[in-house]
């Protein structure tokens, strides 16, 4: 079910590269789509550097990373605030689109248990 | 010689301890990177299965390390006349976070490099086991650390790049906080919102986040904006990490949207 969400993400959208559901407590990713899958490497230090950005004062819902490049987008979920929705983009991503449709299928997701 | 024989042969040569026939070596560093820094972290990078490599210059200088799944897991021994007397370096669990050590990790692995005209490696298994605490740190992570391309060219960071970005958002930003290469702090806007500011900076003791930086092509993206969402209030804090130095935006919340299309007309 969650990965035809995620699925569905990238369908709609082009420019995410890849896009994971995670635990950003314990820095475990549950699940990946994307059309070539990063190293594992990568996909985790993702997941630590969402970890390291989403746990702060403030409780931050959501963080962009913007490069040069790429974007990286990082989205709790309102549901179960531990888990959080990852992406890789490119730099043409339309943030506010995107966010706006991942907030829209982390609503509808019942939390992985 | 017939089939049979052959086939004895052949599993003969298999069933050979590893050690007895010397591992091969090849050459990797031909002189594209401009130091054997690049060369080593990749074969670090490479290497999934617990390794001994051997890194050799013609000089005789000699670098032995213990890797394992894309980790740099320990330095095993230097060789060679002028090898850096690093003490207790081989003891050491390398960990991130620790300045110190990555100094002195950097110093060790740059030693090839002094007089190298070419760098061969050699690898054979590792003589002991990895333990499951043994974290080690990843090839992608020092490179980053290190602003060393693994692969391909590297973007060199524009310590110009945050000061624009604050000019071209002045219009619209409350306050804003920008610590030059040499730490040096400006500050515009209320004070109020200044000192906010200045707790925000306060928590981000790196210049560029190793765990942010890890997350792309090493070295290949220098300048990065973060742009957080908190849960409440309608302010947001905007970060700007250009190589050594760094930028604090504080703006109303609609406005981070304009910031982000700012910092994507920088580079367009």
């Amino acid at each position: 079910m969650i990965m035809e969400k995620l699925d569905s993400i990238r369908a709609e959208f082009p420019a995410c590269v890849a896009v994971a559901l995670a635990d950003i407590t314990s820095q475990t990713v549950f699940c990946v789509s994307a059309h070539r899958k990063p190293p594992q490497e990568r996909i985790d230090a993702m997941c630590e550097a969402a970890a390291q950005m989403l746990d702060r004062v403030g409780f931050p819902q959501e963080c962009v990373v913007m490069s040069e490049n790429q974007t990286l987008v990082f989205l709790r979920s309102p549901r179960e605030p531990t888990e959080a929705l990852l992406s890789i983009c490119t730099a043409d991503m339309d943030v506010e689109r995107f966010l706006t449709q991942c907030r829209a299928q982390l609503n509808d997701h019942a939390p992985a248990q | 010689m017939n089939d049979d024989d052959r086939l004895k042969d052949k599993l003969g040569k298999l069933a050979e301890p590893l050690g007895q026939s010397p591992a091969p070596q090849r050459e990797i560093f031909p002189g594209v990177d401009a130091t054997p820094l690049a060369a080593i972290l990749r074969e670090i990078d490479e290497t999934i299965l617990a390794r001994e490599i051997t890194f050799q210059t013609p000089g005789g200088k000699e670098l032995v390390l213990a890797a394992a799944n894309r980790h740099l897991m320990q330095l095993l021994r230097l060789g060679g006349a002028g090898a850096p007397a690093i003490a207790g370096l081989d003891e050491q669990t390398l960990v991130e976070g620790d300045d110190a050590l990555l100094a002195n990790l950097h110093r060790a692995l740059t030693y090839l490099g002094e007089d190298a005209t070419g760098v061969s490696v050699s690898a054979q298994p590792l003589a002991r086991t990895i333990s499951p605490g043994e974290v080690g740190l990843s090839a992608e992570m020092l490179a980053a650390r290190w602003q060393i391309a693994l692969y391909g060219a590297q973007v060199p960071a524009d310590p110009g790049l945050a000061k624009r970005f604050l000019g071209a958002c002045t219009e619209f930003t409350i306050a804003s906080l920008l610590f030059d290469s040499n730490h040096a702090r400006q500050e515009a806007g209320p004070t109020e919102a200044r000192s906010g500011l200045a707790a925000q900076a306060d928590m981000d003791t790196e210049a560029t986040p190793p765990r942010i930086a890890a997350c792309f092509a090493a070295g290949q993206a220098p300048h990065y904006l973060v742009a957080l969402g908190e849960s409440e209030g309608d302010t947001r804090v905007v970060r700007v990490f250009a190589g050594d130095t760094r930028a604090y935006l504080l703006l109303k919340k609609e406005d981070v949207t304009r910031a982000r299309r700012v910092w994507r007309d920088l580079f367009s």
